[in-house]
């Protein structure tokens, strides 16, 4: 990279894969591909790790500090479990936060105005337990990040229901899925008045529903692959485990809805990035990990189907009004790319709290 | 596959099968009646003629016909495919089509009269023992060939010949029935570019 | 005279899908070769031999396992056996793993059953040798379609050539999760007949009539009486649990709205005297079909496992063939 890129990209949703193990994804790595394709801060949320107790908070702050120094500022999205014990994971991982940094003008020290972000990953259809998270993080100026489907009529599924899954035999939900999903989350908004990110829209209804409901805070994001790509993909690379997405890639008439909702600026983009390993790429389609664009080429794919001007709204200026914070690309960056060690990989693991020097 | 050979010279004609067939239908008579006075016992009546697809196949229901003529009764016909028994059934680069073996009678203890249209190498005939000897256990197999082109790999002998000529390795012998489709019949020999094995 | 087709269009058989009409009668007229062969006493002959043929069973099948391993000894092959249970996949070993460790032992051909669809083009990607598809999740089941065509056309006394044209056949059940059905409607309709689906309305996939061009109905006596009626009806198996899931009734609700009980089968038998009655087996007798119906004279149940050693063997030659033809093509 030549000439950093003023305007950065804010990307919205972006997964860190930490379990120990070596093909596993390290900070370092995850903000060099950032530096590459122009990424200036991303949310990250840290799979295999709840990122919500005292020891695990602080090494997060942290690990995400020193990539501060590489030029990237790297959100953590506070990660609770699944189900009802979730609401006393973000009362804790808040509080510890707050604490973990107090010292450093607030949330990994990128101003005490950056939004919070908590990311539930995966669907719910406990509207009782949405509703709780909603008041929590209404009252604490949290952003509530949160997939877009209702979780009984998706599990299991890879693909979307209709001609493409039929031929190929594999599970599917219906496009109704996500309606169901995001008209709850919308109802809820207007019972709590938190704000909510939907994660990952992958159908027109869900855009549609997200459009006419902006005033409430419900905002959404779609992944880079979903405007690139529909669901005719996985019939010319059929059980090919790259085209393997979640949510599942669109109906073509889904796709179409979708990019326009990104033109008009009804809907921000993000990469999806999430390295997947190769062992758990080589699997069947309904046991494989699906995967995301990368931070380092989302930038440049989305250049074919959006003008710059479009691009910028919907990854940089819209997610950066979003979460508070300036879309830039810090200057240093490329020179500290070429200093980058490699033995400054830093590992953040809810089983490893203590930083390696 | 073939190339698009010379003409050729033909080693028989129409009337030159027609008077063969008859001939070797006598000869099979006499060798019956002289082997059921000697040691093998053989019952001329339970005769069966079993033909090697595809020429070999028309010629045996040729010779049952003669033999009906000469012995005064029909003797059943039945086809051999051999392509599941020859030794290069998938290696091969010519790939005959597999249209199976349609033996309708008991082979058991009965002598069979085993006809094909040339002999050469010999290991068609040795494939077509292998295929016969699965479907049952004749009382003994007896080779009848309307052309013995020489040239064996393997210790085959025909009883019974039509017509023996000396032919070389780069010669091919053509034999054309007007069962399938020739005009009249036609033993034409030519030569030849590909390697096929027959 | 045209020349006939002699090898299959393709490598591996992974499904009807993407297969040609040439194809399907190439299979089938060798499979009536290996019928003969099935009938002497000496049931053998030498292709295959010095093959190994693989079978990796993931899922549990007696019936298809045993009949592709008879298909694999009757033309002479080595056979390899795997099965999922008491294996390493318990251990959590992936098909991948599993695919390279059986690589190892070099198989010529390898016959895989898997609970997830797609599985065999997975193995393609890892294995050389040539792969045979014997089930693969709700995807595809082309030996079981293959075997039923034969006997449909044995039955009506028609060469594959003729094909199946002016017949319609009528399959009955769960669509939705029958890798047989799928299967079955693409073969059907390739040798050109007329196909209808009926099955209650929570078992009939989206957009069947567009990708498979088959005639859909929700009420069985509709599917099997309506306009000139059906030559022959396919009955398929009910999984035990899907009453548990809530996706049809009990199973005598089941069997009363579309099941081949007996009333049912009468009233068909008065209109085709001559109607053809397949099943795929394993039977629920009393459920998708009675016992009485399943022994009458209109059922090919039987012809139909017998005929599946026959139409195995013709799939495993032909894809030896096939294999062997590469290799010399590669070699000149």
């Amino acid at each position: 990279m030549s000439q950093p890129d003023p305007v950065a990209f804010v990307d919205l949703t972006v997964s860190l894969r930490l379990h120990g193990a070596p093909d596993d994804e390290t900070v370092a790595g995850l903000a060099r591909a950032a530096a590459v394709g122009g990424v200036g801060v991303a949310v990250v949320g840290v799979e295999g790790s709840a990122l919500v107790d005292g020891p695990t908070v602080s090494a997060a702050v942290g690990a995400l500090r020193a990539a501060r120094a590489l030029g990237v500022h790297l959100i953590p999205a506070l990660t609770p479990v699944r189900g009802p014990g979730a609401l006393a994971d973000l009362r804790a991982a808040e509080r510890a936060w707050r604490e973990a940094d107090a010292g450093d003008g607030g949330h990994g020290g990128h101003g005490g105005d950056v939004t919070m972000v908590w990311r539930l990953t995966e669907p719910t259809d406990d509207a009782l337990l949405l509703r709780r998270i909603g008041d929590l993080a209404r009252a604490r100026g949290a952003l509530v990040v949160l997939p877009s489907v209702d979780r009984s009529l998706s599990l299991g599924a890879v693909a979307v229901e209709g001609p493409v899954a039929t031929r190929l035999g594999l599970s599917a939900m219906p496009e109704a899925a996500e309606a169901i999903g995001i008209a709850r989350i919308v109802e809820v908004a207007r019972l709590t008045g938190a704000r909510f990110l939907v994660s990952g829209v992958f159908t027109a209804a869900g855009a549609a529903l997200i459009a006419d409901n902006a005033h409430l805070g419900v905002h959404g994001v779609v992944q880079a692959a979903h405007v690139l790509l529909d669901e005719t993909a996985l019939l010319k690379m059929p059980y090919d485990t790259r085209v393997l997405q979640t949510p599942p890639l669109p109906t073509a008439a889904s796709r179409e809805a979708l990019l326009a909702a990104v033109k008009r600026g009804d809907l921000m983009l993000s990469s999806g990035h999430r390295h997947v390993p190769k062992r758990e790429r080589d699997l069947e389609m309904n046991r494989a990990s699906p995967g995301g664009t990368s931070l380092a080429s989302s930038r440049r794919l989305l250049g074919a189907v959006l003008s710059p001007a479009e691009l910028t709204l919907a990854a940089s200026t819209g997610p950066a009004a979003l979460l508070r914070c300036a879309p830039v690309l810090t200057a240093t960056s490329a020179a500290s790319m070429a200093t980058v060690d490699d033995d400054l990989s830093i590992l953040v693991s809810s089983l490893v709290p203590e930083l390696p020097a | 596959m073939v190339d698009s050979a010379t003409a050729g010279r033909v080693l028989m004609d129409h009337d030159d099968v027609r008077r063969v067939v008859a001939r070797l239908a006598h000869e099979v008579n006499d060798a019956l009646r002289a082997a059921q006075r000697g040691p093998l016992g053989l019952d001329p009546s339970r005769l069966a003629i079993v033909g090697i697809r595809t020429g070999g196949a028309h010629l045996a229901h040729r010779l049952a016909e003669q033999l009906g003529i000469v012995m005064g009764r029909v003797p059943e016909v039945g086809v051999l495919d051999i392509t599941l028994y020859r030794d290069d059934v998938l290696s091969g680069a010519s790939m005959p089509t597999l249209k199976g073996t349609e033996i309708d009678f008991d082979v058991e203890g009965r002598p069979i009269v085993l006809v094909d249209d040339v002999l050469f190498t010999g290991r068609t005939i040795r494939a077509a023992l292998d295929a016969l000897l699965d479907v049952g256990r004749p009382s003994c197999v007896l080779l009848g060939v309307l052309v013995d082109r020489g040239l064996r790999e393997l210790p085959i002998a025909a009883s019974f010949v039509g017509r023996a000529v000396e032919t070389t390795r780069d010669e091919r012998v053509d034999v054309h029935l007007v069962e399938e489709g020739a005009a009249s019949d036609q033993v034409v020999v030519r030569v030849a570019r590909d390697r096929r094995r027959p | 005279m045209t020349r006939q087709q002699q090898v299959l269009s393709m490598p591996h058989l992974l499904g009807i899908e993407g297969m040609t009409r040439d194809d399907a009668v190439l299979i089938l007229d060798t499979a009536r070769s290996f019928v003969e062969v099935n009938s002497r006493q000496l049931k053998k002959v030498p292709a295959l031999r010095g093959r190994l043929v693989a079978l990796l069973f993931f899922e549990n099948s007696t019936r298809t396992r045993l009949s592709f391993e008879l298909a694999a000894k009757r033309l002479s092959a080595d056979t390899l056996n795997f099965s999922a249970s008491g294996s390493s996949v318990q251990k959590g070993e992936t098909l991948s793993d599993t695919a390279r460790n059986i690589e190892a032992m070099g198989p010529d051909l390898v016959v895989v059953r898997h609970e997830a669809s797609g599985a065999p083009w997975h193995l393609s990607r890892v294995m050389s040798g040539a792969i045979a598809n014997a089930g693969d999740g709700q995807h595809e089941h082309p030996t079981q379609a293959l075997l039923d065509a034969f006997t449909l056309l044995s039955r009506w006394k028609r060469t594959a050539a003729e094909g199946l044209e002016g017949k319609t056949v009528c399959i009955v059940g769960d669509i939705s999760r029958s890798r047989v059905a799928r299967s079955n409607m693409l073969l059907l309709k390739l040798l050109g007949a007329r196909v209808r689906v009926a099955g209650p309305a929570t078992m009939l996939p989206a957009a069947l009539a567009d990708v498979y061009g088959v005639d859909v109905f929700d009420d069985v006596d509709d599917a099997l009486f309506s306009g000139n009626g059906i030559d022959a009806v396919m009955m398929l198996r009910i999984q035990k649990e899907r009453a548990a899931r809530a996706v049809m009734g009990s199973d005598d609700d089941y069997a009363l709205g579309y099941g081949l009980h007996r009333e049912r089968f009468e009233r068909l038998l008065g209109r085709h005297d001559d109607i053809v009655v397949m099943h795929p087996g394993p039977i629920n007798r009393g459920v998708e079909i009675d016992a009485a119906v399943a022994d009458s004279s209109s059922s090919v149940i039987l012809e139909q496992t017998e005929n599946g050693v026959a139409v195995r063997m013709a799939v495993l030659y032909l894809l030896a063939v096939g294999q062997a033809r590469a290799d010399v093509g590669s070699a000149e």
